[in-house]
């Protein structure tokens, strides 16, 4: 089996502090360029504007370079570059245009100094590179911190090629989850080491790779277990986890766990159309009742008709089926309900079911004015994820609405939420029926046979603009800061609400926030917030307290000075 | 009646596979039984985590596994009759199938009757060995983040290379490393960074071509001749540390082009680095290009490489030197393949073979100017023994896979040899290719005696006389190996003067001159006659 230690899971993870900018002399870092050119990544661009720097460890007081580190230069606008300090840490990219820019740094070990009030999973601060510009900026890091530790089964034996992660809550399009943060793979003895993590609270966890878990084996004996995903010190739950804190560069060893083990079952059976008769494509998935799309058990879809998951853990499952009765065809689907208790279920036969079709118009609010250009309409799924046969279509995919405003959307199934996009220049969602059921940000579950009432899908431009600048104590603009504008109903807040909007103010402390329905709202800012966690009710009682408070009619444009202390 | 099998297991190479699935769905219930116990060949322990799996040889019965118990003890029961493989697999130990040499029999089918009951089936597993390793930048500080390989010496192209051999470890933030599960042998270790890490696709990872680095050998070298193996012994764990070689980077990128200078796009490059003209380690990087036939790689470490391009329309290679200057404008010019024309005779009696159990292909006998990553051509015959041999884009020699008793006898191209002698086939068409097989062909048999039991399974090398024909690929040397009872018989053999000598087993043949030379005086003459069996008995010859 392949090892890769140390996975990033977020390539944007390591995070790098920009360390203070300014206007500096041109090239004055052409020195021990020879050990390690700068190579970009892509072609040079067509700009005037440099950035160099240094990138640094503090080491006996005295700051060393990090050599070999990768320096990822993004930009809002512009292309991203690519290069690595050289043996003098040393940095150094030519040709920019002028635009909005961050600097990543990413070196195994190495984390960044996190300055400016900003926290290890917050995105590098923006800064704005003009045209002929010679920016320098040295970026600090410090060494990263480590968990370390051994995983055993129950039966006393090393729990080899086990993925063992670094594991934080993340705000997410499905809310709050445990998510990845670094991983590592366990060795023939089970041990461990993640590694390269910031300072910070921490869940561990051990789970089998879930390739294995798609096309694996069982293992031999009468009644196979499997590891299952086990937090430390040894639970199932991640509410009975233990967090390890880690401060700068800590080793934390000795943190070994024993993984719980789980009976297995074989899930297999066959499948066939509304009509009876074996599909031509197919495509199966199994995921877990609760599990957000996307977090699926396995995934199949060459299995002639039939599907084997022979890995499954007890649970809850969605056993999700797609098949094509003839090439080109429209797509049936199944979904069934399992329960998976440590027994094979074997000799399922699953049916097919037609999809329903829905037709709807977007209107615009009151005037009769024309639709923005390019808008699509998507149903999107929120229980589960239908799978996508070999060689055909996603079940979803936005269509087009038409210049008359109507939209036809084929293949729906299962429970789904409409969604419109790309509304941007002040244009604003204000509301979804069908027929005379609002079903704004609604789940309707389409079920086959299913007549569904034409939808309308009302748009507004009657929208108001909050604009202004983020300010300090001493009434300096601020860059980078978090706008939060969200309603002042609390009954709105949550996952994907209209009410809620937020931005990142720019490097000169300018934002705007448009496309805000009318009514009443508080409006926050503060130094860094976790990226979603606005949609957060709990975040949002926090900035609450601090918050302005504003009430906006259509057409609107207002202008606030928001104050971070 | 099998009564008691042993199977004694020590080891070479790594890569257990879990046995086909299939089998383990149809079950067909028999009533035959073979148990056993899985003990440990350095104290005879039982071994409590093994899995014993019955592998069904061309028949239709089910498959089986089980886990072993607490005393290491299996047993395999209601099997179909029919003929099985059984393997053993243990974490920590080396696995049953992954032995070449099946030593004592073991991988041999198990004929199973109904109702039979086979019982001490004892398998003894060899513990496998471990490195564990520090590797440092040139400034002693620890270099994480770069790619360990170890390799092992193979023949390839009539020289022994370095070949990787296992997937890919990485150094953590400590620069530490360890490759487990190896079995007792020597190994090579590689640290790989820059264009030399995994190929894209291969890695969750981003492609990361970062490096300041060459391709670093233990103990330290950036040359591949010097390289030190690490030698485990069986069961033990070596620890090593050692430095990565900076070198100058420069980036490498050009077009690959056709003879008219037309860029031929898709392809794919590799890129070998090279010592003395020649691949001494085959370690690639290879990149993808597209319609326009552009390639770059960047940081490419001071040195000489060979970069190989390879489409749909043919092959080229470009020998290159790299100081870290960049080399911005390289081409690699695409060649079509050539195609020889020529015919078959037959010299000898009896049928000759049917046209569809002939292919005469060319052997590439030069790596750098050869494919690395394509198959062999094959001949179209047509009824009459004409052929078209088709795809070829090598220097090589010709070569002709044929059923006993006939051989390859001969192969020209306008009167000159090209079964011994290499051609450049890259050329042009050739038309004219005169090949003849021979059914005119001598056997050697005999048997090995290790002191005065028999020597089973040893390596057997029939070589002639004549050292002007051991240079590469020396068709006329000729590997065999002896039997569980020690005996040996070594068929088709053109006639003339041989030498014979039986050692123990290698799993790759050698075709080194110096070698062969050095076997000279310990091995024994024998003339082989056209239709005759010569005799030999051999003394196994260990040094």
């Amino acid at each position: 089996m392949r090892r890769w230690n140390a996975v990033p899971l977020m390539a944007m993870l390591a995070v790098a502090a920009f360390a203070g900018s300014g206007p500096i002399a041109a090239n004055q870092s052409q020195a021990a360029r020879d050990a390690a050119p700068t190579t970009p990544a892509t072609p040079a661009p067509a700009g005037t504007a440099t950035i160099t720097g240094r990138v640094v460890i503090m080491i006996d007081r005295q700051w060393s370079p990090v050599r070999r580190a990768r320096v990822t230069l993004q930009s809002d606008t512009a292309a991203t570059f690519t290069t690595d300090t050289d043996t003098d840490g040393r940095y150094r990219f030519d040709h920019l245009v002028a635009g909005t820019y961050r600097i990543v740094v990413d070196k195994p070990g190495f984390v960044p100094v996190l300055q400016g009030g900003r926290r290890a999973f917050d995105p590098p601060p923006p800064f704005d590179l003009k045209a002929g510009q010679s920016l320098t900026a040295d970026i600090q890091m410090q060494r990263g911190a480590a968990l370390q530790g051994r995983v055993v089964t129950d039966t006393g034996d090393p729990a080899a090629n086990i993925v063992v992660s670094a594991v934080r809550l993340v705000y997410g399009p499905y809310g709050k989850r445990p998510s990845a943060i670094r991983t590592a793979v366990t060795d023939d003895q089970g041990r461990f080491r993640v590694h390269t993590l910031p300072a910070g609270d921490y869940y561990l966890d051990a789970a089998p790779d879930p390739r294995t878990l798609a096309s694996g084996m069982p293992p031999a004996g009468d009644r196979p277990v499997i590891p299952a995903r086990t937090y430390y010190p040894g639970t199932p739950r991640v509410s009975d986890a233990r967090l390890v804190t880690l401060v700068t560069g800590q080793d934390a060893e000795n943190l070994d766990f024993t993984v719980v083990s789980v009976p297995v079952a074989t899930v297999n059976g066959v499948v066939t159309d509304s009509a009876g008769n074996p599909p031509a494509q197919v495509g199966f998935r199994v995921q877990g009742v609760g599990a957000p799309p996307g977090q699926v058990l396995g995934f199949q879809t060459q299995q002639e008709g039939g599907f084997d998951f022979r890995l499954v853990p007890p649970g809850d499952y969605w056993l999700l089926a797609t098949t094509v009765s003839a090439p080109g065809a429209t797509p049936e689907f199944a979904a069934q309900r399992i329960n998976v208790a440590g027994q094979d279920i074997t000799g399922l036969t699953v049916a097919t079911a037609r999809s329903v079709v829905v037709t709807g118009r977007v209107e615009v609010d009151g005037a009769a004015s024309p639709l923005p250009p390019g808008l699509q309409v998507t149903a999107v799924q929120t229980d589960f994820e239908l799978p996508t046969p070999q060689g055909g279509a996603s079940p979803v995919v936005p269509v087009n609405v038409g210049v008359d405003g109507t939209f036809t959307l084929s293949g729906v199934f299962g429970p789904r939420v409409l969604q419109i996009g790309p509304l941007k220049n002040g244009w604003a969602l204000q509301g979804v029926w069908m027929g005379e059921r609002d079903v704004t940000d609604t789940v309707v579950d389409f079920k086959s046979g299913e007549t569904i009432p034409p939808l309308r899908v009302v748009i507004t431009s009657k929208t108001a603009t909050v604009s202004g600048a983020v300010h300090n104590d001493q009434d300096q603009p601020i860059a980078a800061a978090r706008v939060v504008i969200f309603g002042r109903d609390e009954q709105k807040w949550g996952l994907r609400s209209r009410a809620i909007k937020s931005v990142e103010a720019a490097a000169d402390g300018q934002f705007t926030v448009d496309g805000l329905l009318p009514g009443d709202y508080f409006v926050a800012a503060t130094a860094a917030l976790e990226d979603g966690s606005w949609f957060d009710p709990e975040v949002l009682s926090r900035l609450k307290p601090a918050a302005s408070s504003v009430t906006v009619t259509a057409a609107q444009k207002l202008t606030l000075t928001l104050k971070v202390r | 009646m099998l009564s008691r099998i042993v199977l004694v297991v020590s080891l070479i190479v790594v890569g257990a596979s879990i046995g086909s699935a299939q089998g383990l769905l149809t079950d067909q219930k028999g009533t035959a039984k073979i148990s056993g116990q899985v003990t440990r060949s350095d104290n005879g322990k039982p071994i409590t985590n093994a899995v014993a799996q019955l592998l069904p040889q061309g028949i239709s019965a089910a498959g089986k596994r089980v886990k072993v118990d607490a005393q290491g003890r299996f047993e395999l029961t209601e099997l179909a009759a029919g003929s099985y493989v059984l393997n053993v697999s243990a974490e920590g130990f080396v696995p049953l199938d992954a032995m070449p040499t099946r030593p004592n029999g073991a991988g041999r089918p198990i004929k199973l009757a109904d109702g039979e009951v086979v019982s001490k089936v004892d398998v003894v597993m060899t513990p496998t060995s471990a490195i564990d390793g520090r590797l440092l930048d040139e400034f002693g500080d620890p270099a994480p983040g770069i790619w360990i390989q170890v390799a092992q010496v193979m023949l390839a192209v009539g020289r022994t290379r370095l070949m990787p051999m296992n997937m890919f470890e990485q150094t953590d933030d400590r620069g530490q490393f360890h490759v487990a599960r190896l079995p007792a042998g020597d190994y090579y270790l590689l640290a790989l960074s820059g264009p030399f890490g995994p190929p894209p696709g291969m890695s969750p990872l981003p492609p990361d071509d970062r490096s300041g680095f060459a391709p670093t050998y233990f103990p330290g070298t950036p040359i591949a001749s010097e390289a030190k193996a690490v030698h485990l012994d069986v069961g033990k764990d070596a620890e090593v540390a050692f430095a990565l070689s900076a070198e100058k980077l420069a980036n490498v990128s050009g077009t690959v082009v056709d003879v008219a200078g037309r860029p031929v796009g898709p392809a794919s490059v590799i890129m070998f680095q090279t010592q003395g003209g020649d691949v001494r380690a085959i370690i690639p990087a290879m990149t993808q290009v597209g319609a326009d036939g552009s390639f770059r790689y960047r940081n490419v470490p001071a040195g000489t490489y060979v970069l190989q391009g390879v489409a749909q329309a043919g092959f080229g290679f470009l020998l290159l030197t790299v100081d870290g200057a960049e080399q911005p404008d390289l081409r690699i010019t695409i060649r079509p393949p050539t195609t020889a024309h020529g015919h078959i005779s037959f010299d000898g009696d009896g049928p000759p073979p049917s046209t569809d159990q002939i292919n005469v292909t060319v052997r590439p006998t030069a790596f750098v100017s050869s494919p690395a990553m394509r198959g062999v051509p094959r001949s179209r015959m047509n009824d009459d023994f004409s052929f078209d041999l088709p795809g070829l884009q090598s220097v090589g020699v010709v070569m002709a896979f044929v059923p006993p008793p006939w051989r390859l006898k001969s192969a020209t191209v306008d009167g000159k040899d090209v079964a011994d002698t290499p051609f450049d086939f890259r050329a042009g068409d050739v038309t004219g290719l005169e090949v003849t097989l021979t059914s005119r062909v001598g056997s050697l048999t005999g048997n090995v005696v290790d002191g005065d039991a028999p020597a089973a399974g040893c390596s057997v090398i029939v070589f002639p006389d004549d050292k002007t024909k051991w240079t590469y690929p020396a068709r006329l040397v000729t590997p065999g190996r002896s039997d569980p009872n020690g005996a040996i018989n070594v068929g088709e053999l053109l006639p003339g003067h041989y030498l014979v000598v039986a050692v123990p087993l290698l799993l790759v043949l050698e075709i080194d001159p110096a070698y062969l030379e050095s076997l000279r005086s310990v091995a024994t003459p024998v003339t082989i006659d056209e239709g005759k069996a010569a005799t030999v008995a051999l003394k196994l010859i260990k040094r």
